[in-house]
């Protein structure tokens, strides 16, 4: 029996999320979260509610991975990108800090960018979304100590990419 | 604590998965190593701007476009024709049998058949028996060629006689 709608929109935001950071493209994020969200519609209740988020991260991951093979290029989602130093917060800082805190911040998306399978879905799943380590396990089909040592060295490739970009004095207070 | 086991310990301290003491010991560490400092300001950073980057929000023209395809697979199928039409071409056929059946019958009452004469003279059924058992025997021998084994009751009992008695064999 499919499922109802409100089922499907507490899913929406977590398929799009997922879906643009993996993508970097509003429009195809856009075109994977329908498909996706279809298909959670079809399958009904043919999944278990509480494997549900799993599933449905898994079936976006491989529509992201399908678009990007039909692409053959990602794009980094930089979300302020162009609007970076004007958009952000004054609260007095410095001309140099706002450069330099837009600077750093897209480094580390184009740090993110250059991360391998699965380890750019480790960081968007974990860091941005926030997800528990179960569902992100589930969703990878890893291991739960095997994730803790990817996400370990996933963190790491991003220290080093920017480690080397930015100075120690910036980082320190 | 020395910097390799700050670098492995890291994470778990961002996480808040390390035990108090030592967390203290980490950043005790931090405190008098100027290298481990910035690395432990460096992953704070990233964490934290990872964080804010936040999971980005659908769009509620994207969502409401998915709805709409889920309405448009939520309604019924296109009707099939309707019954009346169905029944109407089943009458069709019905009529046809009857007229059919009824020519016949009539055909037969009208014009009942005249008395059987033999249409074939003797020699020319004696000849057609022939032919018959000629290919029988042909068909034997393929039978043979082919591997098969054909009874002889078969032929004998339930092929030929029905034959000739179809053909008006004496």
């Amino acid at each position: 029996m499919p499922l109802p709608h409100a089922a499907i929109a507490a899913h929406r935001h977590l398929v799009y999320g997922y879906a643009l950071h993996l993508l970097g493209d509003a429009s195809d994020a856009a075109d994977v979260t329908q498909e996706v969200l279809v298909r959670l519609w079809r399958q009904g209740e043919g999944i278990e509610p509480e494997r549900r988020t799993a599933w449905v991260l898994r079936v976006t991951r491989n529509a992201c991975l399908d678009a990007l093979r039909a692409r053959q290029t990602r794009r980094a989602y930089t979300p302020n990108d162009a609007l970076a130093v004007d958009a952000a917060p004054c609260n007095g800082e410095s001309p140099h800090t706002l450069t330099e805190a837009a600077d750093f911040k897209r480094r580390l998306e184009r740090a993110l960018d250059h991360l391998n399978e699965p380890y750019r879905s480790i960081i968007i799943l974990r860091e941005i979304q926030a997800l528990p380590y179960t569902d992100i396990a589930e969703t990878l089909d890893l291991p739960l100590n095997t994730l803790k040592v990817y996400l370990h060295r996933a963190r790491r490739s991003l220290r080093e990419a920017l480690r080397a970009a930015v100075p120690a004095e910036d980082l320190l207070p | 604590m020395t910097c390799t086991e700050l670098h492995e310990r890291l994470d778990a301290h961002l996480d808040g998965d390390l035990p108090p003491e030592q967390s203290a010991a980490l950043a005790g560490h931090a405190s008098t190593c100027a290298e481990c400092r910035a690395e432990l300001a460096l992953a704070r950073r990233v964490h934290r701007e990872l964080r804010e980057m936040g999971s980005a929000l659908c769009p509620e023209v994207v969502f409401e476009a998915t709805l709409t395809r889920v309405a448009s697979l939520e309604r019924p199928r296109a009707p099939r024709p309707p019954v009346a039409g169905r029944a109407r071409s089943h009458w069709r056929v019905a009529v046809g049998g009857c007229v059919l059946l009824g020519a016949l019958v009539l055909g037969v009452l009208r014009f009942p058949s005249a008395p059987s004469e033999p249409m074939y003279s003797h020699e020319e059924i004696a000849e057609a028996h022939r032919q018959v058992e000629l290919a029988f025997a042909l068909v034997g021998r393929a039978g043979l060629d082919a591997g098969l084994y054909l009874h002889d009751t078969v032929m004998g009992e339930h092929v030929v006689p029905p034959l000739q008695r179809h053909l008006g064999a004496p």
